[in-house]
């Protein structure tokens, strides 16, 4: 009978792994797989964002499924990825092995992945309104980092060291690629469940923020159609120089943001260029491919021993926290920026400053049209938006630099 | 709660240089907006 159940176990390398592990970790593992199953489900669904969570749900279900003694090392492991590889001759092996290797090897240990996202994004940013209204829009944008900012002595006083504080602050910019890229530069190890954590979040941040709108905001306050605001004619010309101008100065004062402020003016620029073959491979092939292979490798990287980890429940609270403080800062600044206009401002632009470009602006402009139908904020609400990608950026940029310095 | 302060004071240090930027960002907008208004 044993033999039986043994030669059953070879046949069935994933099964046998089961039973190979300690239980804590095999209920992580099935667990996982179930997870895989409800955000696939939850991304067809379109609940949350389905072009990250279809591909991570398909990768952490999978992953986690498909686990075995390899070959080579005798341990237990998938034909995935092997994110521990160091020397160049382990990287070679890797790639004959490992089918997601090239990607990850190319594409996530140096930021690449982050960065192309961000051209993509940038080839699909209006700047119209945030060049026509640039003092609101930065100047709404900033209150809406305060979670970047208070998360990170509550992540310290949690446990975490300086770097990783920093890396889990930044969920609060509500901007994925840009967690991915500082996570990677400033706590390597923690990268894969800051980021995932990141995402989810930011995929709940569409049905969680009008509950945070209902509370924070009076009822006739979201209903201002800001019709007496006019947005003014920019001219690409404008958006052009604006861009190189910036991406200059800021790569000047942050070398080692360089990458993604780079990445984000470029697709800017190219759009602005009306450079068609440009826009199209920037829209429809970087941006497209490089998010199909975000939410995958991601998915792929959440093994159950990150999940085992106690870190990974501190960081769900720390991340809800970051991205909560930042709503509530951003609808501050909303209402203080209503106050001062004299009622002309909707106060839900606040929460557009959030980042998380277009999802906060969309958000914004549901709650205004639910309580007004003829308040259409969304070009308003594009500014901050933009603005918000910028101060991320900005704050992400001093985190990086100035982090590693610091002793606590 | 020392190290509470301390890092809360270094934060608040980044949002501070943080702004700072972010005006120097709007001032290159206004810049280059009064350069094409004068093209115009």
């Amino acid at each position: 009978m044993q033999s039986t159940l043994k030669e059953f176990m070879s046949i069935f390398p994933g099964i046998e792994s089961f039973f190979l592990m300690d239980s804590g970790m095999a209920i992580a593992r099935i667990l996982l797989i179930l997870l895989g199953f409800f955000l696939c489900y939850l991304g067809y669904k379109k609940i949350l964002d389905p072009l990250l969570m279809v591909p991570m749900g398909v990768g952490i279900s999978m992953v986690n499924a498909g686990i075995l003694i390899m070959p080579n090392t005798g341990k237990l492991g998938t034909m995935f990825l092997n994110a521990l590889v160091e020397s160049p001759q382990q990287h070679i092996d890797a790639f004959q092995i490992y089918f997601l290797q090239p990607i990850y090897a190319l594409t996530f240990s140096n930021g690449l992945i982050a960065c192309l996202v961000f051209i993509g994004i940038g080839s699909i940013t209006e700047l119209d309104f945030f060049i026509a209204n640039p003092r609101m829009s930065l100047l709404l944008a900033i209150p809406a980092e305060l979670g970047t900012i208070l998360t990170f002595p509550i992540a310290l006083i949690m446990g975490f060291n300086p770097s990783e504080s920093a890396s889990i602050a930044i969920i609060g910019g509500a901007d994925g690629p840009m967690v991915l890229f500082a996570s990677l530069q400033l706590a390597r190890h923690l990268f894969v469940p800051i980021t995932i954590v990141a995402y989810i979040y930011l995929s709940i941040i569409y049905a969680g923020y009008p509950f945070l709108i209902k509370i924070a905001v009076p009822k006739k306050l979201r209903g201002i159609p800001m019709e007496e605001m006019t947005v003014k004619k920019v001219s690409s010309g404008e958006k052009i120089a604006f861009s190189i101008v910036t991406g200059s100065v800021l790569c000047l004062l942050f070398p080692v943001a360089s990458p993604l402020f780079v990445s984000f003016f470029l697709g800017v620029i190219i759009k602005e260029s009306k450079i068609n073959r440009f826009i199209d491979v920037s829209d429809n092939v970087i941006l497209s491919g490089s998010t199909l292979f975000l939410g995958f490798t991601l998915g792929c990287l959440l093994s159950a021993d990150i999940v085992v980890d106690p870190k990974m429940f501190k960081l769900i609270i720390l991340g809800f926290i970051a991205l909560f403080l930042s709503g509530v800062g951003g609808l501050c600044g909303g209402l203080i920026a209503c106050k001062l206009s004299n009622g002309k401002i909707n106060p839900l632009l606040g929460i557009a400053g959030v980042s998380c470009i277009p999802t906060t602006a969309k958000v914004a402009h549901k709650c205004a049209h639910e309580i007004n139908p003829k308040a259409f904020i969304m070009p308003y609400a594009m500014g901050p938006s933009i603005a918000g990608v910028i101060t991320s950026a900005i704050i992400a940029a001093c985190y990086i630099t100035m982090v590693p310095r610091m002793s606590f | 709660m020392e190290k509470f302060w301390g890092s809360l004071k270094f934060a608040f240090n980044i949002y501070i240089i943080a702004t700072f930027i972010t005006l120097l960002v709007l001032g290159i907008v206004n810049i280059i907006k009064k350069f094409t208004e004068k093209d115009s």
